[in-house]
């Protein structure tokens, strides 16, 4: 491990565990509330799911509507127990660690994406299990795991996501469905944390009819921002974490052909 | 003299050809099989085959590979599916037949039988004419689910203990819940891949649909 390393590591668990502001370094911010809506329409063509999705945020403390984006591509039935899937989606608003900059004025703050476009691929492996052993029976436990590569910055990253789902069925449908999972988003070549988000994720869905569901989501994001390149270039180095409550609605449309 | 013996050999005659009726009351055949099929009648079994004739009180069992299709003199046809047992309780005019287990598509000229019903151990499906299907499903309760899907036609379906009605009109389905409970008749979209066709000289016979998809797939509930 050299001094670089070390040096950094230092710095950031000064910095992570005293919140030692600094206008030049992002703020850590905890319970702020943000919202995101999705809606989906979901295909069934028996062993191939195809999805077209849409999603919007609205961030930080002023709910400015920022991220947004539309996503397509397929699921595949593999097994019975393993999905896989390839997307493709295109995004404005995201923000990532570089967005970070330093005025040319002077003062720093995070560069306005909302106009910027960046494609994603998307790769998706997903093994689901019952659960039928536990109180209830109609338990689903899913692993699952996303591989994101953004064209835009040449990011590669990890989602990984185990969740445990309870179906309440009636007339052996489902008619509501609740779900807790546990969302780690790793870095692959970027970042200077194991993590650079994390989040506890609660979804309640309730099952309208065969064609219509409607969504509830709770989240409380912790996203860790890493040292941006101006940053690096002002000589600054940081892990700032922010946190956030994400209310989440979602209105799904699955067709069955 | 001479016309007492002719007049008991008449007799004989006669009380023959209704024993030999009653050994084998012919009222239908078999069109079609496939793979295993027996039929059981009296306390024989025997082997299907196409061409045999089958009649009231015979019993047909098809083996996890066979498939059999009978063509009943009063105008109905009936198809059974794998693994099925189906008695024919009553024949004639009127048509009852009992499901013991697997699943049965009937097809029901309404202008030759006045009656036709597939009854299973909690229910019984009457109609006039039509073209239905009924299966065994899932057993998760005390008796097992019941599907009936409606081709052509309508079906009343009753409920043998509560006495619970209901009419399945044509393109729908139901669900009888643990072989009691009437659910809302509805479209299923797994119902459109059955096979109605009864005729080998049409096409093929054999229903390879999985029941299974009847039921909710916990696997396949998947929305992000």
């Amino acid at each position: 491990m050299n001094t670089r390393v070390l040096l950094i590591a230092a710095i950031v668990t000064v910095l992570v565990t005293f919140g030692v502001p600094a206008e030049h370094i992002p703020a850590a911010s905890g319970g702020v509330v943000e919202f995101e809506s999705r809606t989906s329409l979901l295909m069934d063509l028996g062993r191939f799911d195809p999805l077209v999705e849409l999603e919007g945020r609205f961030e930080d403390t002023d709910l400015e509507f920022r991220y947004r984006s539309i996503t397509a591509g397929t699921y595949l039935r593999l097994l019975k127990n393993l999905k896989a899937g390839a997307f493709y989606r295109i995004q404005q608003g995201a923000r990532h660690d570089d967005d970070w900059i330093e005025l040319s004025g002077g003062g720093w703050e995070w560069a306005d994406s909302r106009s910027r476009t960046e494609q994603v691929l998307i790769l998706d492996v997903t093994p689901r299990f019952l659960f039928a052993f536990l109180p209830g029976k109609n338990w689903v436990f899913a692993v699952k795991s996303r591989y994101q590569y953004n064209t835009y910055n040449g990011q590669h990253s990890l989602l990984v996501r185990p969740g445990l789902t309870y179906f309440l069925l009636r007339s052996r449908e489902p008619v509501l469905s609740l779900s807790l999972n546990y969302g780690f988003y790793i870095p692959l070549n970027f970042g200077e944390t194991f993590l650079y988000e994390h989040e506890p994720y609660l979804s309640l869905l309730y099952h309208l009819n065969r064609n219509v569901k409607l969504e509830l989501t709770g989240a409380y994001k912790t996203v860790i921002w890493s040292t941006s390149d101006d940053s690096w270039a002002n000589g600054d180095t940081y892990a700032v974490p922010n946190r956030s409550f994400v209310v989440g609605f979602g209105v799904l449309f699955p067709v069955s052909f | 003299m001479k016309a007492r013996f002719g007049t008991t050999v008449l007799l004989v005659l006669l009380w023959l050809l209704i024993a030999a009726a009653q050994v084998v009351a012919v009222d239908g055949d078999i069109i079609y099989t496939y793979g295993q099929v027996l039929v059981h009648r009296n306390s024989d079994i025997l082997p299907a085959e196409i061409g045999m004739p089958v009649g009231e009180g015979d019993l047909i069992e098809t083996a996890g590979d066979g498939l059999a299709v009978i063509s009943l003199v009063g105008g109905a046809e009936l198809k059974l599916r794998e693994n099925t047992t189906l008695s024919l309780d009553s024949l004639g005019k009127s048509v009852s037949v009992r499901l013991s287990s697997g699943s049965v598509f009937s097809r029901v000229n309404r202008y030759m039988i006045s009656g036709f019903s597939v009854k299973t151990e909690t229910a019984v499906m009457g109609v006039r004419g039509t073209e239905f299907f009924v299966a065994y499903g899932r057993k998760i309760d005390r008796y097992s689910d019941v599907w009936v899907c409606v081709n052509a036609g309508s079906v009343e379906v009753a409920i043998l203990d509560t006495r619970d009605t209901l009419i399945v009109e044509e393109g729908k389905g139901i669900n009888i819940i643990g072989g009691t409970n009437l659910t809302s008749p509805q479209r299923y979209p797994w119902t459109r891949k059955l096979n109605w066709n009864m005729d080998p000289a049409a096409g093929a016979v054999e229903d390879r649909t999985d029941l299974e998809q009847a039921y909710s797939d916990l696997l396949d509930q998947d929305y992000d």
